[in-house]
């Protein structure tokens, strides 16, 4: 038991722009919202430790970095994903729309090895605003069809579920990894950061 | 769709490794970039794909200057892709340009310097091998190959040991010239020259300077033990073909704005200086006008200035095979190997036939560029005939091959604030795409800081209207708060109540 070692997941979040994603993300690590739009500019990805069900882990949630504007998502950004978070915005229906093709492309992109059972969670943001046009009914029969996508209503504004949304991609992305362990078939990666700070201890960095 | 901005800093035309790191180092520090490419993928020259996209690679080098007399064997190989499952075919990753990095190399450093390193994942490439007179060996370079090896004699192992430790504080005589008369003086074998030119300097050139020479020497020799005691080289898992993406991927962070599938339609000049330029937009008859204080671009970006194509340049073949590499590198086992667990089967290749030098790499699927159980052989040469002819010995379980020519092109004058970027090079590793960016950079972006460490994630504050044009948070002040996790620091805390606006 004490020899388990550390993991460290993998969530990719994605969706039209201007659905929320960073607002998400940045909610849920950070505990904070930001109520103008800008195109994601600096988002990266944020770190966040959580225990999912006594075991703890490393979430790493991956932004677009606004690189979904214009459809410019290179494959190195899908690799290693050990869960896929759909987002779409439930005032507007063709965010809703566009959850079908994110999904395919996620898919064809970061090419799981059981695309069938690869876990997604979906989440209808913004439930804040009034002028609500995704139908919880319409959303959920879209994830049933689906293999049974957990889905959310969330606001990143409130803090709506989110954390709850949260709990279930981590867990999803846990039973992934542990999952792919099996075909594990790849020798341990070298940590240059290792090496790296390493030397700067030493005092030799250059300055 | 958002729109595309009319007006920027620096328009790079291309999303190779080159232009990929210019481009970083401008978004970097600020200045707005607009990366285009005509391809629907990342990379170009240094571009890589699964086998679903071989095609629209294909499709893409029939306009490319830079890359010619490409085959495919079998020619329409795509539909023998059909034989692997659906899953498996994207489990090819085919490096157009696959190198693997000196663990002390400029890309390397560059790496660990700006962090772009989050954005990867390395491993020691673990052996290096040459065939030597029709023979696979593995190269003695480090202490314990060189003595598990059954290969060389006790007297050659003396021979190498005093040259791997002593060559480099040699006092240069002023007698020699060239890294050949250098050699000499070390009283090596014609096996042990052979190892050091092929697997070790990585240059067959007779009159190679003995400054060229040291440098090499020098670079492999740091290298060496960095991160394996065993091996001086990194390779991306993956693949090389990754590397463009994080700078790209960097870029995107800080505000630059990349757009594949646009190809540049038009150059706009004043006074021998480019003004604007116009860009096709994908599913729209009307084209997107950029003006911009400079311009950089691929070669294939520079079509009305191309001069003349350099013949063979160098020769690349890439093979797919459907066996272990064990069965097709049959070298001797290592004495030591068998203490050490499973020997991995990646390796680099080195050859010198009929005096010309041949190296690539083999990979399995430890890689990341296969599946388990196939293997992928890409070799280059200078020499189409010497490539082909040792080539064949890797092909006969041979799934498919890829070949080219890479060749260099000649422009005319540009005008003065254009800068073309260098194509692929036959050396390994990626020190004149480093070097190329960086000197641009430093030409262009006088004063500015190349490349400094990325803010940690969680130091990064997000822009609000009131701070639109507020840049990512300085990275010395990120640096300082290097212990601080993601989640909430004093420092992120006040910037929030700064940011923070009432609804």
């Amino acid at each position: 038991m004490a020899s388990r070692k550390k993991v460290l997941l993998k969530v990719i979040i994605l969706g039209d722009s201007g659905v929320g994603k960073t607002s998400l993300m940045n909610q849920y690590v950070n505990k904070r919202f930001s109520s103008q739009y800008k195109a994601t500019i600096g988002a990266d990805f944020l770190t966040k430790e959580v225990l999912v069900d006594d075991r703890m882990v490393t979430l790493q949630i991956w932004d677009t970095a606004g690189q979904e504007r214009f459809q410019s998502l290179g494959v190195a950004f899908y690799r290693g994903a050990d869960c896929c978070v759909l987002v779409y915005d439930t005032t507007a229906p063709n965010t809703f729309k566009s959850l079908e093709s994110w999904r395919d492309e996620f898919l064809i992109q970061a090419s799981p090895r059981d695309p069938d059972n690869f876990p997604f969670v979906v989440i209808g943001n913004k439930i804040d605003l009034e002028n609500r046009a995704v139908t919880p009914k319409r959303a959920q029969a879209w994830c049933a069809a689906k293999n049974d996508l957990p889905h959310f209503e969330c606001s990143a504004k409130e803090a709506t579920k989110v954390d709850e949304a949260f709990v279930t991609i981590a867990r999803a992305a846990l039973q992934q990894e542990a999952d792919t362990e099996l075909y594990k078939e790849v020798p341990e990666r070298v940590d240059l950061r290792r090496n790296d700070a390493a030397r700067s201890n030493s005092g030799d960095c250059a300055c | 769709m958002d729109e595309l901005p009319k007006k920027v800093d620096f328009v790079v035309c291309g999303t190779g490794l080159p232009c990929s790191i210019f481009a970083a180092a401008c978004a970097r520090i600020g200045k707005s970039v607009l990366q285009i490419d005509r391809n629907t993928f990342y990379g170009s020259e240094w571009s890589n794909f699964n086998m679903k996209e071989a095609k629209s690679w294909k499709a893409s080098c029939e306009s490319s200057k830079v890359i010619s007399n490409l085959k495919f064997t079998p020619s329409e190989c795509w539909d023998t892709f059909e034989m692997f499952l659906r899953t498996e075919q994207y489990r090819f990753n085919i490096n157009v340009d696959n190198s693997p990095l000196f663990s002390t190399g400029k890309m390397t450093e560059l790496l660990i310097q700006s962090k772009a390193t989050r954005y990867l994942s390395f491993k020691n490439v673990a052996s290096l091998k040459t065939v030597y007179e029709d023979e696979f060996m593995s190269v003695p370079a480090s202490r314990a190959d060189l003595f598990a090896s059954k290969r060389v004699t006790v007297i050659e192992k003396r021979k190498m040991m005093n040259f791997l430790t002593k060559s480099l504080q040699e006092e240069p005589s002023e007698e020699i010239s060239t890294f050949d008369q250098f050699l000499e003086r070390f009283k090596l074998t014609e096996k042990l020259k052979s190892f050091v030119k092929s697997s070790i300097i990585f240059s067959n050139t007779e009159d190679l300077s003995l400054y060229d020479g040291l440098a090499k020497l020098k670079k492999f020799i740091s290298s060496l033990g960095k991160y394996s005691a065993a091996s001086a080289f990194l390779y991306a898992s993956y693949g090389s073909g990754e590397l463009a993406q994080a700078f790209a991927r960097m870029c995107a962070v800080f505000g630059g704005i990349t757009v594949l599938e646009y190809p540049l339609k038009e150059i706009f000049l004043e006074d021998d200086l480019v003004t604007s330029l116009s860009i096709s937009v994908p599913e729209s008859s009307t084209p997107h006008k950029v003006r911009c204080d400079h311009m950089i671009a691929e070669v294939n970006y520079l079509e009305s200035y191309h001069n003349n194509t350099e013949e063979d340049f160098h020769q690349v073949i890439i093979i797919l095979t459907d066996d272990d590499l064990k069965k097709i590198i049959k070298d001797e086992k290592l004495a030591l190997a068998e203490d050490s667990g499973p020997e991995p089967d990646h390796c680099i290749i080195t050859a010198i036939v009929d005096g010309h030098h041949i190296w690539g790499l083999a990979l399995d699927s430890s890689s990341s560029t296969t599946p388990k159980g196939k293997s992928i052989v890409t070799l280059r040469c200078r020499h189409k005939p010497t490539l082909d002819k040792f080539s064949s010995k890797f092909a006969t379980d041979s799934l498919w091959q890829m070949e080219f020519t890479n060749s260099k092109v000649h422009l005319n004058d540009l005008p003065a604030n254009v800068q073309v970027s260098p194509t692929v090079q036959f050396d390994p590793d990626y020190d004149y795409a480093v070097s190329w960016a960086e000197n641009l950079f430093k030409k262009l972006c006088p004063e500015e800081e190349w490349l400094p460490p990325m803010p940690e994630p969680g130091d990064i504050i997000f822009p609000t209207d009131e701070e639109g044009e507020k840049k990512p948070e300085d990275p010395k002040d990120a640096e300082e708060s290097k212990d601080s996790t993601a989640k909430n620091t004093e420092n992120s805390s006040q910037e929030e109540s700064a940011n923070a606006k009432e609804t």
